[in-house]
Formats: structure tokens, C-alpha cells, sequence
């Protein structure tokens, strides 16, 4: 029986490992350019499930369905807000972020926004195109304004082939800074322009026949639903009235 | 030279598996075109959705960027808490109210039947302060208005009343009968009682709100009187005095005067109340002519809003565009 010798068997082995070094070196770099699931089949999966809660929702007969106050808002009207606060401008993650560029698309059960701009490695020229895919959230009524404030939520985030070797790997630090709540450093919320007063005001009346003391009356609204197609954000809220103490009836001034 | 082809060709075949693997497992297709078949038909179902629902297709038709429609429910609701809250307690200050009545007293006399003179009864509030409750109104939606029926119950209270009764004679019969006078004050009472206050809301918008302008279809309403039993007694004893040959008590029935004063008390007294009362009342939900994203304001132009209302909704549509923003501070 021949025996190989110990050297040429190493050889072998060393051999065998570059084509696997090389597979994952080319995999490696791949899964860097390319998500393993792009952000329009992660749109896509979102948008399906949420159909399929519109489509339940339509089927009940209950696809908007408010009981008290319903505020519909158009998608161009977002889209404008948006590039009006354009260009906006923050340093994330070693990065000089500036989005310069918004659309927003109300379609399908998600309020799709795209934003794009450019991420500038701080102190130096290198840069990438950088598109930010997100989801407009209608969080709440501000408590302060009583404004519906909106946040975007990022679904994913896209950056062109940088100008210069070396820059990928900050570049997926940024996409990964964006995605887990960086955003918020650059696009903190969205305010719809519509308001819902938590009182209603009624002056007091001094006449010479009449008194009436002025008053306060609670209102105590929240967003109950927020829904999403054909353009547009349909946003139910309700009110529900204070408990009020049950009330004593007053003593009468005089006996009758 | 042959080890670094064969080192080549090794790298070479490394990137290639690499390659068509990626390429493989990147292939989305199959997956993708199931998602995609599947959003397609229910996106397909949605459309048909929409279409059925009329609220839906109404605010699709709509060119309005901001539409705010609010369930005739809420504004009924709104209305009866207020009416609760704000009108539970309403003060009624009935001082230097007055009424009157009067009447002319013509008799046959043997001239034939002439004027004997006018008597006239004044009825003045001294002192009467009340308290008004509004009951939970009733309510029900017409175009861009709101019919409203409101009840209100006048709590009942005392106070001092003035009487003036006095007697004008004729000319002629004056020569035998002089005119008098008769001031007095008594005891008098506002007696529980409800009246029905008959208006309408008038539903509207403006620049960015929608308001409420409540309009009475009547102003007034008669407060009941009434006075105390002993007061009645004392009125009679005073008009029992002037019933004499001077006073042409020969003529003046005290009976016809009281019956005119009962007459007066029973019709009660116009109150009217005050136009104050009817002030606007803004909506809690309207819109906002500047907004924030971020830090940075944003000013917008609201124009054309319509508005309508129908039996179970509001509906108000703006066209809403941006007219300027503030510039970013630089990070």
C-alpha cells in the first residue's frame, strides 16, 4: 500500500479550504449588498397581512368603522408635510444623514413612506445613496397639542455601493442604526393637521337677568383605529365621556 | 506557475458555488409571485369592499386632503353633557321686572253709556332671585342644522313683589271722582315650572373649526307668579279702601280690578333671556393651520371647506397644501 505523505496531504487540505473560503467570502459580501429579503417582499408580506385584515374588516361591513369621529387624510398631503421639513439633516452612527426626498404611498394597509437622501461619512468626501423605507404609524393624540402626531416605522433601509472601497461595513452599522430606532434622530414624528380639543369651553354669562358660570367640559378622545387604503389614512377616534359623580340636587334658595 | 492556476481555478470554483448558490437562494420568484398572487386578490377583494361601504366611497369622491366627519350621536351626546354641566345651574335675577295691565271702565249713566276712567295695574319684582335647570334636551338632525328642544325647570323661590293699582277718572266723571293711587309691596313666589325652549344649532364651518351657534326660535318665555295667600287678602283690603263715593267706588269694582290683577299673575311675566347666551360653541375637532414635523413648523393654507350635515353625520372636507416651513437648524 502506498502512504501519501503527511506534506501533500496538507497541501490537500489547504487546497480544499480555499474554494470554501472563497464561497463564503463571495456569500459573505453578498449578504452585505443584498438583504436576504429585499425591503419591497418585506412591503409586500406587511401589505398582505394587512389586507387581510381590511378584507375581514370589509367583509363584517365594518371596514371603516367609527362610531363617534372618523379624520381621513390624504396621502399627497403627507408626502407634503414631509418635504417641506426637507432636507433634514442628522449625525447617526458616524454618519452625516441628510434626506432630501420624500413619497408616500397609502395603499393596501400600510402608510409607506420613502425617503431619500445621502449618508456622508463624517470628516471625509466618502458617501452612499441612502433610501429609508418606512411605515407612517398614527401613534397617538398628543397630549399637549391634542395634534394626531404620527411615527415612522423603518421596514428597511437601502444604501447604493459607496464612492470608495471601505465603506460597506459602516454602511450596514447605518442601516442597522436606522432600522433599530435611529430614524428617530432624524425623523422624530409627523404631525396631521387636525386637533381634538380635551375640553369643551363655554363662557360664563353675566347679564343683568341671567348668571351662568363658565365651564369646562371634558373630552376625553383617543385614536381607537387607523386604517389604510386607496390613498388615504382613515383614523376613527372616540370619546368616552368622564364618570361623573352622580350629582346632589341643590337645596332650593326658598321654600315654595 | 501550475499551483497558482490550480490555486486560481480553486478560488475560481469557490466564487462560482457561491454565485449560483446566492442565486438560488435569492431567487425569490416562487415565493414572491405566491405573495404577490395573494395580495393581488385581496387586494382585488378590498377594492370590492370599499366600493359597498357608503362611507368609504363617499370620502373617496371627496377632494378634500383632510376630511372629518363626526357621527350625529357624538354632537347629541356633546350637547346633552354641556346642557347637563354648563345649564344646571343657571341664575335668574328677576329684579325691576315688570308687568302690567290695564283696562277702561265705561258704565250707563243717565247720558248713556260713557267712559268712566282707566284703571291699570303694575306688577314690579323687588327682590326675586331664581335658579333655572336645563333638562337633557332633545335633539334631531336637519340640513346643516340641529333642531333642539331644550326643557327648562324654574326652581321655585320667594321674593318681594311691588303692586300699583291706580284709577284714572274721566274727564266729566273726574269733577266727582278723584284719581288714586295704590303702592304696596307683598309677599309673591315663583312656582315650580317647566317651559319648553324651542331653537336650533346652526352647524357650520369656518376657517378651521366647525362651529355651533344655538338660535331660539323665541327668546321669551312667561314666568308664573303667584302671591302669597295673606298678599291676596291685603290687595283686596287696599282696594276695599278706595271703594268709596269719592273714589268712584260707586263705579270701580275692586272685584274687576283683582280679577285683572289675577289675570296678570296667572298669564306671568315675560322674561327674555339675553342674546349672550347664544355665543358659538367651537367643536372639539378641527384643524390645525400649522403642524410640526420634527422641530420644524409648517404652515399651511386651508381653503374651500365644505360642509354638510345629514341626519346621522357631519361631514367637513378642507383642501389643505403647505405654504411655507421653517429652515432645519443645521445639526
Amino acid at each position: 500500500m502506498r502512504t501519501i505523505p503527511l506534506k501533500r496531504v496538507v497541501r490537500w487540505v489547504l487546497l480544499a479550504w480555499v474554494p470554501v473560503l472563497a464561497f463564503l467570502a463571495f456569500r459573505w459580501n453578498a449578504r452585505s449588498m443584498v438583504p436576504a429579503v429585499s425591503v419591497e417582499e418585506t412591503v409586500l408580506a406587511r401589505q398582505t397581512v394587512a389586507l387581510q385584515t381590511l378584507v375581514d374588516a370589509a367583509d363584517r361591513g365594518a371596514l371603516v368603522n367609527f362610531a363617534q369621529v372618523l379624520v381621513v387624510v390624504d396621502q399627497g398631503l403627507v408626502r407634503d408635510l414631509l418635504r417641506a421639513a426637507m432636507p433634514i439633516e442628522a449625525l447617526i452612527g458616524g454618519f452625516r444623514v441628510r434626506l432630501e426626498s420624500a413619497e408616500a404611498s397609502f395603499d393596501d394597509g400600510l402608510a409607506l413612506v420613502h425617503l431619500s437622501g445621502k449618508a456622508t461619512l463624517i470628516e471625509s468626501s466618502v458617501s452612499a445613496d441612502l433610501r429609508v423605507y418606512g411605515g407612517l404609524e398614527v401613534v397617538k393624540l398628543d397630549p399637549q397639542s391634542g395634534r394626531l402626531r404620527c411615527e415612522v416605522r423603518v421596514f428597511g433601509v437601502e444604501a447604493d455601493r459607496a464612492n470608495l472601497i471601505g465603506i460597506d461595513e459602516p454602511l450596514r452599522d447605518l442601516a442597522r442604526a436606522l432600522s433599530h430606532g435611529g430614524l428617530a434622530a432624524l425623523l422624530r414624528f409627523v404631525e396631521v393637521p387636525v386637533r381634538i380639543d380635551d375640553h369643551l369651553s363655554l363662557p360664563a354669562v353675566h347679564s343683568k337677568r341671567l348668571r351662568i358660570s363658565a365651564a369646562d367640559v371634558p373630552i376625553r378622545a383617543e385614536v381607537a383605529e387607523v386604517k389604510v387604503f386607496r390613498g388615504r389614512l382613515w383614523v376613527a377616534l372616540s370619546e368616552q365621556p368622564e364618570v361623573q359623580p352622580e350629582s346632589v340636587p341643590s337645596a332650593p334658595l326658598a321654600r315654595p | 506557475m501550475n499551483r497558482a492556476i490550480t490555486l486560481a481555478l480553486l478560488v475560481a470554483a469557490g466564487l462560482g458555488v457561491g454565485y449560483v448558490e446566492s442565486v438560488i437562494h435569492a431567487d425569490e420568484a416562487p415565493r414572491r409571485r405566491e405573495l404577490q398572487h395573494l395580495h393581488d386578490e385581496l387586494h382585488g377583494r378590498l377594492e370590492a369592499g370599499a366600493g359597498r361601504d357608503p362611507t368609504v366611497a363617499r370620502a373617496l369622491a371627496d377632494s378634500g386632503e383632510i376630511i372629518i366627519a363626526v357621527r350625529a350621536q357624538l354632537v347629541e351626546d356633546l350637547t346633552t353633557r354641556v346642557a347637563a354641566q354648563y345649564l344646571q345651574q343657571v341664575t335668574l335675577d328677576l329684579t325691576s321686572l315688570e308687568a302690567q295691565a290695564q283696562g277702561t271702565l265705561r258704565k250707563h249713566t243717565f247720558i248713556g253709556r260713557r267712559k268712566i276712567g282707566e284703571w291699570a295695574i303694575a306688577i314690579v319684582i323687588h327682590k326675586l332671585v331664581g335658579q333655572i335647570r336645563a333638562g337633557p334636551p332633545r335633539l334631531s338632525f336637519a340640513s346643516n342644522v340641529l333642531d333642539v328642544e331644550m326643557p327648562l325647570e324654574v326652581q321655585p323661590t320667594s321674593g318681594q313683589i311691588g303692586l300699583r293699582f291706580s284709577w284714572d277718572s274721566a274727564s266729566m266723571v273726574s269733577l266727582v271722582c278723584k284719581d288714586f293711587e295704590v303702592d304696596m309691596v307683598v309677599d309673591g313666589r315663583v312656582l315650580r315650572q317647566r317651559h319648553l325652549l324651542r331653537g336650533q344649532v346652526e352647524l357650520a364651518a369656518d376657517d378651521d373649526a366647525l362651529t355651533a351657534t344655538p338660535v331660539l326660535h323665541e327668546r321669551s318665555f312667561p314666568l308664573k307668579l303667584e302671591l302669597a295667600p295673606d298678599s291676596w287678602s291685603k290687595v283686596e283690603a287696599a282696594l276695599a279702601s278706595q271703594d268709596s263715593l269719592g273714589r268712584c267706588g260707586m263705579f270701580l269694582d275692586p272685584e274687576n280690578a283683582m280679577r285683572g290683577l289675577r289675570e296678570l299673575v296667572a298669564d306671568g311675566i315675560e322674561v327674555r333671556l339675553p342674546r349672550s347666551i347664544l355665543r358659538p360653541v367651537r367643536l372639539p375637532a378641527r384643524l390645525e393651520q400649522t403642524v410640526k414635523v420634527n422641530d420644524r413648523v409648517v404652515q399651511l393654507s386651508l381653503a374651500g371647506e365644505r360642509f354638510h350635515s345629514s341626519k346621522n353625520m357631519l361631514w367637513s372636507s378642507t383642501r389643505v397644501s403647505v405654504a411655507s416651513a421653517q429652515p432645519q437648524a443645521t445639526p
